[in-house]
């Protein structure tokens, strides 16, 4: 699925931007060329913190497929990374800009073994004028028969300069580690089960930094029927421990469900997700339901283009609500056009719309919207580029508009990855979002601007 | 943050306030969508309380928007 590959790449560039670029390659995802509509996997959608790779219907290839001979590769690196964020707004009509940029050397090494076992070590050490960091992830898979065994973990330490510009931001070590076991039950059948630990540790911690632990428990079915037709069903159940602040302990529920069908050359995904989260003192924060549901197609209207709806739905309902968590309900419809413009460049435009419903006073109910478009390249592994964008307008139906009016948007995203040598690679992630509201004193624009250029191996 | 601080005299609050804008901004990234509008709401009324010079009103605001971020970030 491009949008992993997409994603991966992102994370290589040394992106510690890593909200922004989420957020923009998900937008562009949704017109990406390409992008098969089979849905994530289940264990994407029980979990809220998953790296969401190389899930699914893997285990069924893995066991079915052959064993590769037995093999050591390393892969080191060396990358040089510039990532920038500004905001500009304004403040007694005084153009402000926030800004943080950051220049980094970052060094990879990467081990891999193929085999009966498969084994995956990485370490990405950064250094940086803002911070230090390292990034520690091993894999390791291996199959029995009908049961397939996966372990993962994770490291990441973040060590902040005397000088950062966020002085206020402390050092930290935060980690996950996941177990999951598939087992062939029946005839294209899977039966699944993780459990996921996460945990962080701050140097210093204050009301906002706190350390915490997060354990997860999930059970996934999966049928298989067809190439790309999967159901799966699943649930899940979780706990938070805080050790500074228990009130902030939560447990939650989860379920979830996944349809993904092809009909000849015609495709439909449907997702659901419900969770129910409730803290050890409710007067602290208050229990809430969450929901999300999408239903998506690809319709093939000609060999060369193809239709594509989707629809979205999120609700959050509080027990308690305050003016800051407080109920939403927020749906979006869109209809893209796609077409290969050629064997290579693929082309997408449609309209958007969304329409948001709060209950509380700082949160506002709004419709909007935007026309869509999209344009992507790929040359081989050599080359790929895709430009998205998405203008449109947002109507605020009520509330106060002293502090947010009516306003224009025009968020745009590039994405390029260009390996002129196959030792030499470069990134570049670049969305630029200005607002023009009714109320001027009110406009922004925020810049995220991600580049880097690798040497080694890839 | 470059602009807001020479907005005012530059006391401690106001200092504490871009500071603590300043963070949430830049950590506010990572939230979901739907949680990046109330994100972009509450500093909204930030932004509005800075300029009304009423810091105490925006460090509020401000602590609530980091508050917010640490309960929903992934």
């Amino acid at each position: 699925m491009r949008s992993g590959v997409t994603r991966a790449s992102v994370a290589r560039a040394g992106v510690e931007l890593a909200g922004v670029v989420r957020s923009g390659v998900a937008r562009a995802g949704v017109v990406r060329a390409g992008v098969a509509l089979a849905g994530m996997a289940l264990a994407t959608l029980l979990s809220t913190a998953t790296a969401g790779a190389e899930l699914g219907s893997a285990p069924a290839a893995r066991l079915a497929g052959s064993v590769p001979p037995r093999t050591w590769s390393f892969y080191p690196n060396v990358a040089f990374a510039y990532d920038t964020f500004g905001q500009r707004y304004t403040i007694s009509d005084t153009d402000t800009l926030d800004l943080y940029e950051e220049l980094c050397a970052r060094l990879v090494a990467r081990v891999e073994r193929l085999g009966a076992t498969r084994l995956e070590v990485e370490n990405v050490l950064s250094l940086g004028q803002e911070a230090t960091r390292d990034d520690f992830r091993a894999r390791l898979r291996r199959g029995f028969g009908r049961f397939e065994l996966r372990a993962e973990g994770e490291l990441h330490s973040k060590q902040y300069a005397q000088d950062a510009d966020l002085d206020l931001a402390g050092d930290y070590l935060a980690g996950t580690a996941r177990a999951r076991g598939s087992l062939r039950v029946g005839d294209r059948l899977w039966l699944r089960v993780e459990d996921r630990l996460e945990f962080a540790s701050y140097a210093s911690r204050s009301r906002y930094e706190y350390d915490y632990q997060i354990n997860d428990l999930s059970l996934e079915l999966e049928r298989q029927y067809g190439i790309l037709s999967t159901v799966r069903v699943g649930g899940a159940a979780g706990w938070r421990t805080v050790p500074d602040s228990s009130a902030i302990d939560y447990d939650r529920w989860v379920a979830a469900g996944a349809w993904d069908a092809e009909w000849g050359s015609h495709l439909t995904v449907i997702e659901t997700r419900i969770e129910r989260r409730t803290y050890t003192d409710s007067g602290v924060r208050s229990p809430y339901s969450d929901g999300s549901g999408r239903a998506a197609a690809q319709v093939a209207l000609h060999p060369r283009m193809r239709l594509r709806p989707e629809y979205r739905l999120a609700l959050q309902r509080y027990d308690l609500q305050d003016s800051i968590y407080a109920d939403a309900t927020e749906h979006s419809i869109e209809l893209l056009v796609e077409g290969d413009a050629s064997s290579r460049a693929v082309l997408a435009l449609g309209p958007r719309a969304e329409f948001r419903r709060v209950g509380g006073d700082v949160d506002r109910p709004y419709d909007q919207w935007s026309l869509k478009g999209s344009v992507s390249f790929a040359r081989g592994r050599e080359l790929y580029l895709q430009f998205t964008d998405e203008v449109g307008k947002r109507w605020y139906l009520e509330g106060d508009p002293t502090f947010y009016s009516d306003l224009v948007f025009n968020w745009s995203t590039l994405y390029l990855t260009w390996q002129p040598h196959p030792r030499l690679g470069l990134d570049l992630f670049c969305s630029l979002d200005p607002e023009v509201h009714e109320d001027s004193t009110h406009d922004t624009t925020t810049l995220l601007l991600s580049a880097a250029v690798t040497v080694g191996w890839r | 943050m470059a602009g807001a601080g020479e907005q005012a005299a530059p006391d401690s609050l106001a200092v504490q306030v871009d500071s603590l804008y300043s963070r949430a901004v830049v950590e506010g990234r990572g939230l979901a969508p739907r949680d990046l509008r109330v994100l972009g709401e509450l500093l909204a009324a930030a932004r509005e309380m800075q300029a009304a010079k009423d810091l105490e009103a925006a460090a509020v605001l401000v602590q609530d928007a980091l508050d917010f971020i640490a309960e929903r970030r992934p």
